[in-house]
Parts: C-alpha cells; sequence; structure tokens
C-alpha cells in the first residue's frame, strides 16, 4: 500500500515496522562542484564499507571463536561467582548465576548472525522470485503479487515473530521464520522496482526478439542486474533482524535459555540495573555496534552497486 | 483524482480483510485445544464439548470468521476464555495508554529531528553536520528498550529524579508527566534519529532543486530561501516517514512499555501469549494490524494530497 519507496525501492533498516519508505542516504549528497569531492570520494576507500565490514568481521569472528573457545562455558552456573564486577578475571563482569558475561556475548554472536542469516535468506527466497515475477508481469500478476506484500506489510516481523511465539511457542526457529516472512515484503518491492528498469531496456527487446522465454530471461538479464540491490537489502535487513530478535528476546518470545543471546541477556540484567548496569550495557552495546556494522555495510554497498551513486 | 482515491480506498478495505484472515487463521492453527486452555486438564470429555459447542467451536471456519469479523465491527471482541474477561474494555483502556505513548513519542521526535535534520544538512560540509549525522546514524542502531533502560539507571536510580516505571493517567498531570517522561524519550530518541536522517536527506535534495536557486537569484538568502521554499517541500517526504513511523512505534512500543511495566496495548499482548489467551491476542493483533493499514492508507492519501504532480496526474 505504501507508495514510497526510492527510485530503486530500497527499505532501510531505520525504516519504520520494516516499512518500504525513501531511504535517506539513497538521497545522499551529490558535490556541487562539477568533478569536486564526489568524484574524489568515489576513488578512495568507502569508509562505510571499511567500518560497518569491520564491525561485522569482529561479531563474525567472536562467534566462530566462541565455537571453539570462550574464556568460560557461557551456560556454566558458578554460585560462587555471582554479579562479579567486571576485573581482569571476568573483563565484563559475570551474571546473577555466576556465568561470565563476555563469554555468553561471544556465544551470543552466534544466534544473532544465525537469526539475521537466516531470516534474510527467508525474505531473500520468498520476496525475489515473487519481486521479479511482479515486475516482469506487472499488470495483473503484479498487482496481485504486490498486493500480498501488502497484507504481509501490515505485519512487521516483531509482531509477527510474537504472534508466532503465541502459535509455535517461543525459540530461535519460530523467530527465525517470521522475522523472514516479515522481510519478504521488503526484498519483493527491491526485486520488483529492478525488474521493471531492467525490463525496459533494449537488450531485453533484442533477447525477447531472439525468442527467449521469460525463465531464460530472468536468469540471464534480471538476476545479475538486481543482485546487487538485493545484496544491499540482505544488509539492511540484517540489521533489522537483530534488533528484532533482541526484542522478542527481550520479551521472553526469542532464543530460549539456556542458549546465550543477547536481547536475552538484557531481559536478564533488567533487575540488576541498580547494582550492576554493566550487565545491560555490553549486550547492549554488542546489539548497538551488529545494527551499526550492518546499516553501514548497507549504506557503503549502496554506494557501491547503486547506480544513480555510481554515476555521481 | 477521484478514481485514484477510490482505488486506495479499496485497496485499504482489501487489505484489511485479508489481513483479518490471516490473523483468524494464523491463530486457529494453535496448537492444543483451547477448551482444554480454558477449562484446564481434568476437565471431563462431556465439559470440553459443551465449551466447543457454547463457543461455536464446532460451527464451520468461515462461519467462525464471520462471526468473529461481526463482532469486530461491532467492536465487540470476545470473552477472554483464560480469564474470563469482556476483552473489549481492556483493549480500549490498554489502546488509550499505547496511543499517548506513541503520539508524545513521535511529537518529541519531530521536535528533535526537523531542526537537527536541517542543521545537518545546510551544514553538510562542516564539522556540526557530520556530528550530527555520526550521532544519528548511532542512534539509529541502539534498540528503544536499551534507551530506557540507560534511562532508568541514570534518572530512576543514580538521580532519582523520575520514577523507573508504572503509569498514571493523564487526569493527574503531574504525576503523567513524571511516569511518561522516559518511556516518551526511551521511544522518541531513537524515531529521531532515524527522522533526522531522513529530514537532512530531504533538506540535501531539495537545496539542489531549480526553483531554490531561482529563490536565491531574486535576491533571497539562503536560510530564507530555504525556509520560504524549501522545507515545504521537504515536508512531503518527511511527513510519509512520520506516518510510517507512528506504525513501527506502535510495534515498537510492545518492548518498551515491558521496560518500564506501562499496562499498554504491547503488555497486554505479551501477557496473553504467556497465558496462551487466544482471543486476547487476536483481538491485540488485529486492533494493531489495522492499525498499521489504516497509517499506511492515510500516508498514500496524505501524499496523494500534498504533492501537486500526484495530484494532476490523479
Amino acid at each position: 500500500m505504501s507508495i514510497l519507496t526510492t527510485p530503486s525501492g530500497q527499505a532501510s533498516a531505520s525504516a519504520p515496522a520494516d516499512a518500504a519508505v525513501p531511504e535517506p542516504d539513497a538521497m545522499r549528497e551529490r558535490s556541487t562542484k562539477p568533478g569536486g569531492s564526489a568524484r574524489r570520494r568515489r576513488r578512495g576507500p568507502n569508509a562505510q564499507l571499511v567500518v560497518g565490514g569491520g564491525l561485522i568481521a569482529l561479531i563474525a569472528l567472536a562467534a566462530l571463536v566462541s565455537l571453539v573457545w570462550t574464556p568460560y562455558d557461557p551456560t556454566h552456573a558458578v554460585a560462587a561467582d555471582r554479579l562479579l564486577s567486571p576485573s581482569l578475571a571476568h573483563p565484563m563482569g559475570t551474571d546473577r548465576y555466576g556465568r561470565d558475561v563476555l563469554s555468553g556475548i561471544m556465544a551470543g554472536a552466534q544466534i544473532t548472525l544465525l537469526v539475521g542469516t537466516v531470516s534474510v535468506l527467508i525474505g531473500a527466497a520468498i520476496g525475489v522470485p515473487f519481486g521479479i515475477l511482479a515486475g516482469m508481469r506487472p499488470k495483473r500478476l503484479g498487482v496481485l503479487i504486490m498486493g500480498g506484500s501488502d497484507v504481509v506489510m501490515a505485519f512487521p516481523g516483531l509482531l509477527l515473530a510474537i504472534v508466532f511465539g503465541a502459535v509455535f511457542g517461543g525459540g530461535t526457529l519460530s523467530a527465525m521464520i517470521a522475522l523472514g516472512i516479515g522481510s519478504a515484503p521488503a526484498f519483493a518491492r527491491v526485486a520488483r522496482s529492478g525488474t521493471l528498469q531492467v525490463m525496459s531496456m533494449d537488450y531485453i527487446f533484442a533477447a525477447r526478439a531472439a525468442n527467449r522465454s521469460g525463465l531464460a530471461i530472468a536468469l540471464r538479464h534480471v538476476v545479475p542486474n538486481i543482485g546487487g540491490m538485493v545484496i544491499v537489502q540482505c544488509s539492511v535487513n540484517f540489521a533489522i533482524a537483530v534488533l528484532a530478535e533482541a526484542g522478542l528476546s527481550f520479551l521472553g518470545l526469542g532464543t530460549l535459555p539456556p542458549t546465550p543471546s543477547w536481547g536475552r541477556m538484557l531481559l536478564d540484567a533488567q533487575q540488576f540495573l541498580a547494582t550492576s548496569a554493566y550487565l545491560a550495557i555490553f549486550p547492549g552495546v554488542a546489539i548497538a555496534l551488529a545494527v551499526l556494522g550492518f546499516n553501514l555495510l548497507g549504506d557503503g554497498l549502496r554506494d557501491r552497486f547503486d547506480p544513480k551513486m555510481r554515476n555521481r | 483524482m477521484a478514481v485514484r482515491l477510490l482505488k486506495l480506498l479499496g485497496s485499504f478495505v482489501a487489505t484489511v480483510l485479508v489481513s483479518t484472515v490471516v490473523v483468524f487463521l494464523l491463530l486457529r492453527v494453535l496448537p492444543g485445544d483451547p477448551a482444554t486452555v480454558a477449562l484446564g486438564i481434568e476437565a471431563t470429555p462431556e465439559q470440553l464439548a459443551a465449551w466447543r459447542e457454547q463457543h461455536g467451536m464446532n460451527t464451520p471456519l468461515v462461519v467462525q470468521y464471520l462471526e468473529w469479523l461481526g463482532g469486530l465491527l461491532r467492536g465487540d471482541f470476545g470473552v477472554s476464555y483464560v480469564t474470563g474477561q469482556n476483552i473489549s474494555p481492556v483493549i480500549t483502556d490498554r489502546l488509550q495508554v499505547t496511543l499517548i505513548l506513541v503520539g508524545l513519542a513521535m511529537v518529541l521526535a519531530i521536535a528533535v529531528a526537523v531542526p537537527l535534520g536541517t542543521i545537518a544538512a545546510i551544514r553538510h560540509q562542516r564539522p556540526s553536520g557530520a556530528v550530527i549525522s555520526a550521532v544519528s546514524q548511532f542512534g539509529v542502531a541502539v534498540p528503544s528498550f536499551l534507551v530506557g533502560m540507560l534511562l532508568i539507571v541514570f534518572f530512576a536510580i543514580e538521580l532519582d529524579w523520575l520514577p523507573s516505571g508504572g503509569w498514571v493517567p493523564p487526569s493527574e498531570p503531574g504525576e503523567f508527566l513524571q511516569h511518561v517522561t522516559l518511556p516518551v524519550i526511551a521511544l522518541g530518541t531513537v524515531q529521531a534519529s532515524i527522522l533526522t536522517r531522513y529530514v537532512r536527506s530531504a533538506v540535501l535534495e531539495i537545496q539542489r532543486e531549480d526553483f531554490l536557486r531561482t529563490a536565491r537569484s531574486k535576491g533571497l538568502t539562503a536560510n530564507l530561501a530555504l525556509v520560504r521554499h524549501g522545507l515545504r517541500n521537504a515536508g512531503i517526504p518527511v511527513l510519509t516517514v512520520v506516518g510510517l513511523q507512528m506504525a513501527g512505534l506502535l510495534v515498537g512500543a510492545v518492548v518498551v512499555e515491558r521496560v518500564f511495566t506501562i499496562p499498554g496495548l504491547g503488555s497486554y499482548l505479551v501477557d496473553s501469549v504467556g497465558n496462551r489467551d487466544l482471543l486476547a491476542v487476536q483481538a491485540v493483533v488485529v486492533v494493531l494490524v489495522v492499525a498499521i493499514v489504516l497509517i499506511n492508507f492515510l500516508v498514500d492519501l496524505a501524499f496523494t494530497l500534498l504533492d501537486p504532480r500526484l495530484r494532476r496526474a490523479a
């Protein structure tokens, strides 16, 4: 229903309710001086890409290392070590069960990346084919598909995940599926608007004249041309998924204990805010850095892939 | 124009109807028997059968849906299987609380974001503009419930200036303001960060428009040209984002209400999920979904009515 998308139809992690809204950075400033700073900026390394990629690499590294090593067992309770303030032995302190917070954050990175990856894959797997179809058959079928997309858009990922929590019980799997379905409309919109642009190109007329099938045109011409936009959307939706999973786990409907998750750690921290605020700060910073990383990566990738940005 | 408005209205009604079907079906596939949830595991088969009969569970699904929809249209959400409470008054009370929270958070977000975003755009090549952009980029990444927890630590626990949670109705203005301040800041600051980025981009975009150059060539200063001609045009996309943010806030409030133990719609939803109170969950979800579709419709409508290009095209 929402008619406002960017020319490329991209939504943003900062976009409310996963809605497709005009992406602020798609309207980024151009240099007013001919041949000025915009062109020079393109030659250097893209700062957003570097910082975003660096933050995500850090989180991915923490998740990978935690598969084989953490300072302590993140699920092992030690009654004698309850609520210890940060120290050399426990750089981020311990929680009310005596579990090491740093180990929990390292292991929690696994869940964050897992939920983000799976939900983005589900969203893209549903949204992109429907979006391409809607772009290639923009009349009746396209209208029907986008009407369906409007209905799904009425169920933001977090709300859908809460409903799934009610229906199937909480848990990582239902959260991933709900967030994936919730993100599908954003992918469909991006894929549709990209496909519409591609379908107006001369080479599509040539391919049609050469009697290529719709599937062949989609695979040979549409998919490679909209790939960049879809990758940008993946990054944006990853950030949305990280925030939503944290919120869901905070409500007790996401990842279930004893599996460490950043949102759950915040929930546990809530009753110790007066005495042990660090319990909230460390997982909170981890969530913010992950979201910031994926947002910056999305912005940086958009600079790389969006032809309009490239020409600036 | 009329055709476009009718199309929008038709699309709105169709989306609402299909959404209600989705909500109804989603919660009807709930594993477990609502009769057992209501009567407990010690209920006899006869009691369970009687309960199902009494609650229309034996009728075809289409009939059940139509009865439920008819109830919704009359504002009747039914009686909770778990608490025995009439759901409609609870929804009304809770919705008021959530709407106050969301409305005030949006006002705060606009009050902060419009000046900051405009300054960031005007000074985009100066350090102050860059700082605003960087802070807003970081603000977007921080979950509002984390902001809420940090506000509690600082203002409620350390400084003891404001209460850490609870709710007092606006009929007691002093107490109300004290209780509402931190949750509104928690919800509003994150939205302000998001909106700042949009305002900045919209103003930057407007600054490059020909009509602004014309205004400057007529002798207006850059700031005066922006105020007289630019902001009005930048307002259209920003207004759209504000509308969509309202929808995001409705869902975001679910978590923030939890942090501040506020008896809003979100808390009711989470409690009902915990109690497996099917009808209550269904009622809250349908209210939120219809609200979101309605907001999207109003955004589309406002966009069509406000943008002269769309108005002419329509």
